[in-house]
């Protein structure tokens, strides 16, 4: 189980660039409500 | 014959094997009747029954080992609640004296009561709680009929796939033990304690497959392909050769997984991750640190203190601490200090006065420093380790820095005494704080000049700043991570630590979920113990 994690965790983050991630904090961080903050996740996947 | 049938994917995974089929108890029971005479001694067979089903939890409770005993001794303790619960427990024996009913019957007449009230539930998780019911129910009503314990399941051979209806998870770890390869349920759901093991294990299962008990019989052939939602009985030479190569495939990838290690994980533009396993037995860390792991994040001390009747003296927990630390091998172990409070630990060795609100009350670091003894006790056997390899120490539920220097101090004093008896000890041990209560995120600064490293505990975060109990089922929906404040304040704290250079990690559920990867690495959290 804990393995499993650890290897979906890796595969996940292999398919994401952490510049770009940081480049869109301040979306993220701005969202006033669930659905504003759902919206700037998903741009980051 | 060859007969194909559906059901819904529950754990992933191709299996091929020779089908075993298990019936489940009948619940047909002819209605005798019952004298007002007769009533004490149905009363009494039920309660003997309810002893006998205790009996048979507690004894696969000191069954079960290795990387799964965390997981299912909560599956079996749930179960255990069950049959001490009043409603389920008082409802019967009600049952028998005022309509004058067979223990059978009365706990009958009650499972479809409870069984009712479960279908009406809407979150599906929950729902699928019924089928713990129905393995709680089965035990007692099987121990009713036979009137004593119950004997062994065991497979006829390696290599079987189990059709049943349902089957209870402590029932599904000792087939697994004994080689089973897949699983096909009628009944159950993704969401079963059942499904969740079986994914543990990684063994196929499908589950709601109706059919399957009207054509399986024992000993066919039954080839389980779950992420297709299909089982074949007496599968074609078609069949097989789709099977091998299914089979192939997934072995590949197995293999590719098996070779990228997790200190290899970067995300794409090349940064690092550091992935850390959570763990408390050697076999789960030394298998994490085979893999790659880059120690173990978070050693939760409180396991030792829960399962036992007695409190563990220093010695006893210096030999489990040091044995995390030896199968680490080099890698730094993080112990958290004992993380109890009345709702784990009332009834137990250490004596906690129960309280009203427990999430509120004396626990973590306040019972600590409560407790002086036991926490310079703890304190001592932990860093007895340091000189068997790098380990850090973890304060659980700190609120403010009073409780740091404190804590601090009574180490410091330990590591003193512990010198002047000549005991090896690491120069230095790191001490961190959990950040969990929201007092401790919006002061997350100021605490970065107090402790050497900080751990966000997610889930107890969560629950104090959106004030929802994650495990009350009416406010589940108010309980989510995904919430702006939630959010900001994990920012708020990644920015405290990297200010401060504070290597900092989360633990909790969205450690360890893909889904949140990307939002913790915009936060800037890069370390990820995961449970």
């Amino acid at each position: 189980m804990h393995l499993n994690a650890l290897n979906d965790v890796r595969d996940t983050a292999a398919k994401l660039s952490r510049k770009q991630l940081r480049g869109r904090l301040a979306r993220i961080l701005h969202a006033g409500d669930r659905a504003e903050l759902s919206a700037a996740l998903k741009q980051l996947s | 014959m060859r007969v194909e049938f559906e059901g819904q994917f529950a754990a992933k995974g191709l299996a091929l094997g020779r089908a075993r089929v298990i019936y489940s108890a009948s619940f047909d029971i002819e209605e005798e009747p019952l004298s007002h005479a007769g009533i004490p001694n149905e009363v009494k067979r039920f309660d003997e029954a309810l002893k006998v089903a205790r009996a048979e939890l507690n004894a696969l409770t000191i069954k079960v080992s290795g990387a799964l005993a965390k997981d299912m001794a909560e599956i079996i303790e749930a179960h255990a609640m069950i049959l001490d619960d009043p409603e389920f427990t008082d409802a019967v024996v009600q049952l028998i004296r005022r309509e004058t009913l067979r223990a059978p019957v009365a706990l009958r007449r009650q499972r479809d009561l409870l069984a009712a009230a479960f279908e009406a539930i809407e979150d599906p998780y929950l729902r699928a709680r019924r089928d713990d019911l129905d393995h709680v129910v089965a035990r007692v009503f099987a121990a009713l009929q036979r009137g004593g314990a119950e004997p062994e399941r065991k497979l006829n051979a390696i290599d079987e796939i189990l059709v049943c209806e349902t089957i209870a998870p402590a029932d599904l770890a000792a087939l697994v033990d004994q080689g089973l390869k897949g699983l096909v349920a009628t009944a159950s759901s993704p969401y079963s304690h059942t499904a969740i093991l079986a994914r543990s294990f990684g063994i196929p299962m499908l589950c709601g497959a109706r059919t399957a008990l009207n054509f399986v019989h024992d000993g066919d052939w039954v080839l389980l392909d779950s992420e297709h939602g299909i089982s074949l009985i007496n599968p074609d030479a078609i069949d097989l050769s789709r099977f091998r190569t299914h089979q192939r495939d997934a072995e590949k990838e197995e293999r590719r997984r098996a070779k990228q290690k997790v200190q290899d994980a970067r995300t794409r533009d090349g940064h690092a991750l550091q992935l850390y396993v959570n763990a408390e037995d050697t076999e789960t860390i030394a298998k994490a640190r085979r893999n790659g792991a880059a120690g173990v994040g978070l050693f939760r001390t409180e396991f030792l203190f829960l399962r036992q009747r007695e409190l563990p003296n220093e010695d006893e927990q210096f030999k489990v601490y040091r044995d995390a630390v030896i199968a680490m091998a080099g890698k730094p172990v993080t112990f958290r200090t004992l993380d109890l409070g009345a709702d784990k630990a009332f009834g137990g060795p250490l004596e906690v006065a129960r309280e009203e609100n427990p999430a509120l009350g004396l626990r973590g670091i306040r019972l600590s420093l409560q407790r002086r003894h036991l926490f310079t006790e703890q304190v001592r056997a932990i860093l007895r380790t340091s000189g068997f390899g790098p380990i850090r120490i973890l304060l659980p539920m700190v609120s403010a820095i009073e409780e740091v220097r404190e804590a601090r101090a009574l180490i410091e004093e330990a590591m003193a005494q512990l010198r002047h008896q000549r005991v090896p000890l690491a120069d230095q041990v790191p001490l961190g704080v959990m950040i969990e209560v929201p007092a401790a995120a919006l002061i997350s600064n100021e605490l970065a000049r107090h402790a050497e490293f900080f751990a966000i505990g997610s889930n107890d975060l969560a629950q104090y700043v959106l004030a929802a109990d994650r495990n009350n089922a009416q406010v589940s929906e108010a309980y989510d991570p995904m919430h702006p404040a939630f959010v900001r304040l994990l920012y708020l704290v990644a920015d405290s630590a990297r200010q401060a250079k504070r290597p900092l990690s989360i633990c909790g559920e969205i450690a360890g979920d893909p889904r949140y990867t990307a939002l913790l690495l915009a936060l800037g959290i890069t370390d990820f113990p995961c449970t």
